[in-house]
């Protein structure tokens, strides 16, 4: 086959790897995505996104706010045995509770100080309550433990036994460079033992 | 009425003119689709996004060039994505089914001979170069497959491979050069 000819079938096959329609709904397709399209892709980053955020918000305060109020009620009997005043260790931003503490009633004579009076929440009072019943602390007698005579100890001597003596090593001294053979030859070492 | 006429009237918000440029070049935007991805699937779903984003930049359109080219400019982007996408590759390894079916094309276009040797003979010639063509390199492939299509001039294929217009030349002299070679080797064509 020529290459003329070659090359006509390869445009040929080229042509046809290329052959095809779009389907007869293309444009329809086409018109219906410009409609569809941006409103799929903007309306969740803009209205969903916002929504999201504002839900996580109210989600946090509901759930943050219950355990403020028993924070307050647990630590109040701890700071009221140590006779340290609450303002010393909240933070500045504080809720209204606990900014009024010259209006302060006086305090109970069951002893709970300060930060009882100043509490006026229903989980400050059941704190004190839990505090009240309390039972005594426990007294434990001393555990006792006796010295250890000394002179009730058996000890043995310590003493050192004396190691047998070395018995010295004879050394023959090595001959001198007037001892050596005249022929220069080196000495073997059995020549040495003879 | 001009593609530049219905571009200022679908700038304006006339769906219907934009309706009447995705009519025009239709075929053209898929079959540039098409010798990208080598897939009519492939091209089905990324022919409309193409429009899509012409319509979304219709702004940006300056009439330095065809409508026909500057959509085609975009078309060809829009399927060399298509085809760097991973999506694609693991899509042909799950459903090979392209390699079958522009087959069964090249089965119904398959020239009839004069005996029922020498049509075989021609089939198994024809599907060797196929086999070519899709070894070529991309660049190869591309620019003879866009220039053998028929819907582009030469100007068009440079804009929209970015090269000049020599160059694109050589590309295809070259893909022809190689894919007989090809054929060459593998014996299906005696050595000139």
């Amino acid at each position: 086959m020529s290459n003329e000819r070659l090359d006509r079938l390869i445009d040929e096959v080229a042509k046809q790897l290329t052959a095809g329609q779009p389907s007869s709904d293309f444009r329809a397709r086409v018109i219906a995505s410009l409609d569809r399209r941006p409103g799929r892709v903007w309306r969740p980053i803009w209205i969903v996104a916002p929504l999201g955020t504002l839900a996580v918000a109210v989600l946090v305060v509901l759930v943050a706010r219950p355990f403020q109020g028993r924070d307050r009620g647990a630590e109040s009997p701890a700071l009221q045995r140590t006779g340290q005043t609450v303002t010393a260790e909240k933070p500045p931003i504080t809720p209204k509770a606990e900014t009024p503490t010259v209006r302060r009633p006086p305090s109970p004579p069951g002893g709970f100080g300060e930060t009882a009076g100043r509490r006026q929440d229903p989980s400050g009072r059941a704190a004190a309550e839990v505090a009240a019943l309390a039972p005594p602390p426990l007294e434990v007698p001393p555990l006792g433990v006796e010295a250890i005579g000394v002179a009730a100890l058996a000890t043995d001597s310590i003493a050192v036994t004396q190691l047998d003596a070395i018995t010295p090593i004879a050394v023959e001294p090595l001959p001198t460079d007037d001892e050596r053979p005249a022929s220069g030859q080196r000495r073997s070492p059995n020549d040495r033992n003879e | 009425m001009s593609d530049v006429d219905l571009v200022a009237r679908a700038r304006q918000g006339d769906p219907a003119a934009f309706g009447e440029l995705v009519e025009r070049h239709r075929t053209a935007v898929y079959r540039a689709a098409l010798a990208a991805l080598g897939s009519h699937a492939d091209a089905e779903d990324t022919a409309p996004d193409a429009f899509l984003m012409a319509f979304r930049r219709l702004d940006t359109f300056r009439g330095d060039a065809s409508f026909k080219t500057w959509l085609l400019t975009i078309a060809w982007h829009q399927a060399i994505n298509h085809r760097r996408s991973l999506s694609r590759v693991w899509r042909r390894m799950v459903a090979p089914k392209d390699q079958e079916e522009m087959e069964s094309v090249l089965e119904n276009v398959a020239a009839a001979g004069p005996t029922p040797e020498g049509t075989a003979a021609h089939h198994e010639l024809r599907r060797e170069v196929e086999r070519a063509i899709r070894s070529l390199s991309p660049k190869l492939r591309d620019a003879l497959l866009l220039a053998q299509s028929g819907e582009y001039s030469y100007d068009e294929i440079a804009t929209m491979l970015r090269a000049p217009i020599g160059t694109i030349k050589w590309r295809v002299f070259e893909a022809r050069r190689v894919v007989r070679a090809t054929l060459q080797q593998r014996g299906y064509v005696d050595v000139q």
